[in-house]
């Protein structure tokens, strides 16, 4: 059953995702990756991505790339849409000009680190509703988006167990050796509780393979969400708990994608109760 | 899965097709492992691997010193580190890459050579981009690390893990420049 939204709760579930989306342009800006600050990157990697083909081909990312006022009148549209599709949720031209500047941005940013990172595009899936112009179109999208999120985790979980790697004694070793070795090779490392903890893991193989099938099991159990709704509530702890465990095992957080997991509140079952109906409550 | 499609045909007819759409172009390109935003593959870490007695590693040595990459904040850190990795493969191979040489085969004939060579040139990086890559680097690298750079080199070099009086660490070997550049 596709839970209906009315203008007042799409309204707060815009400022609310718009929001994160301006938190997450925020860090951007501090770790100095926004484009204006990229001082006009030099090398650019597409593979065979055809969006990114056309999106370089039109000639807009050179505009804002190679121009320190491009980036700068870019950088103020982005933040502008956004804060905008914030301030007035009803709008629809902002909430689509904000999708628009950031799938761009991160396109550019992507070709520009030489490496198609899915840490913040994947927010795509999620935006998409809210370029939509009727109700009962973004309840639909929303809800596609739910599924979109449950592929995600199921098909990564699916991809390790047909190429063998969740079993592959070793892999999570590999795994922390990759993320590890570097700062263990510094003069300086001065290894936190956290490093001390992976460090000494790697004298206990059973263990590290064990946490690998805990892992990939965690991404397993999303498949579950494609057959019923009864567990949403507790994908979104086991998703949240994940990436808490691959910040600490692998350095890789995933904290910009967190949001996605607003599709997976139940807001249909709290419709029932009163007390915190969502469509009554705004 | 089935019955969500059911209910967005009985809800609109055109999202339908849409969702069908996404559905089956993602499982495509899944098939072929080719991805086209937003039909991402899913794949990361899945490759079997097994810990190895070296890891190869670029480095960036900036005023003769290298620098301490995993001290920069992850994202930072990686504008610096993928890019440089990204310039070692390409001065490898003489700036040849995978995607000019698949638009090369597939668009020869189809259009003019110079519609092909220009469209190269947008979309990837091409010999020109050879001496324009270290000045880049340093003006980012004076941005984020906080220093005047007045040499720069970049390079690989392997890093081996070691295991003393029962103390696990590592360490850098082999350093082969690839590239300076002194301002």
């Amino acid at each position: 059953m596709i839970f209906e939204f009315n203008n007042k709760s799409r309204a707060i579930l815009t400022r609310v995702v718009f929001s994160w989306i301006l938190a997450v342009l925020l860090y951007q800006w501090s770790a100095g990756l926004l484009i204006s600050q990229l001082e006009s990157p030099v090398l650019i990697r597409t593979d065979i991505d055809l969006t990114y083909w056309l999106i370089h081909w039109t000639g807009l990312v050179e505009l804002i790339s190679q121009n320190y006022w491009g980036g700068i009148v870019f950088n103020i549209l982005l933040f502008g849409f956004t804060i905008s599709a914030i301030v007035w949720p009803k709008k629809l031209v902002f909430t689509i000009l904000s999708t628009l500047t950031f799938i761009l941005y991160l396109i550019s940013l992507n070709s520009f680190m030489s490496w198609h990172y899915h840490n913040i595009i994947t927010l795509l899936f999620l935006l998409l509703p809210f370029c939509t112009s009727t109700i009962k179109q973004f309840s639909i999208w929303f809800a596609g988006a739910r599924y979109a999120l449950l592929y995600v985790y199921a098909s990564a979980a699916i991809w390790k167990l047909a190429r063998g790697s969740v079993f592959n004694p070793g892999q999570m070793r590999w795994l922390i050796d990759h993320n590890y070795l570097d700062r263990m090779a510094e003069k300086t490392f001065d290894p936190s509780f956290f490093e001390q903890i992976m460090i000494s893991l790697m004298d206990h193989p059973a263990l590290m393979d064990g946490l690998l099938i805990m892992g990939v099991t965690m991404e397993a159990v999303f498949i579950v969400g494609f057959f019923t709704r009864k567990f949403d509530v507790a994908l979104i702890v086991i998703g949240i708990t994940f990436h808490v465990f691959t910040t600490i095992l692998v350095d890789v957080s995933f904290i910009q994608l967190w949001i996605i997991f607003i599709t997976l509140i139940p807001f249909q079952k709290w419709t029932g109760i009163n007390r915190f109906a969502i469509n009554r409550m705004f | 899965m089935k019955l969500f499609l059911v209910e967005v045909w009985k809800k609109s007819k055109v999202t339908f097709v849409l969702f069908s759409s996404i559905i089956l172009l993602t499982f495509y390109c899944t098939f072929v492992q080719f991805e086209i935003t937003p039909f991402f593959l899913w794949a990361h870490y899945s490759e079997q691997q097994s810990p190895q007695e070296s890891y190869e590693r670029i480095y960036v040595r900036v005023n003769g010193e290298l620098l301490d990459l995993p001290s920069i904040a992850r994202s930072t850190r990686e504008m610096i580190q993928i890019p440089t990795e990204e310039f070692c493969k390409l001065k490898e191979s003489n700036f040849e890459n995978i995607t000019s040489s698949i638009i090369r085969i597939k668009w020869k004939g189809k259009f003019s050579d110079e519609f092909v060579e220009g469209f190269i040139t947008q979309v990837t990086s091409t010999k020109e981009d050879e001496n324009k890559f270290l000045p880049w680097l340093s003006r980012y690298v004076e941005r984020t690390c906080d220093v005047k750079v007045e040499t720069i080199e970049v390079g690989i070099l392997d890093i081996v893990p070691t295991y003393k009086n029962g103390k696990r660490s590592a360490k850098k070997m082999n350093l082969e420049p690839i590239a300076s550049l002194e301002r």
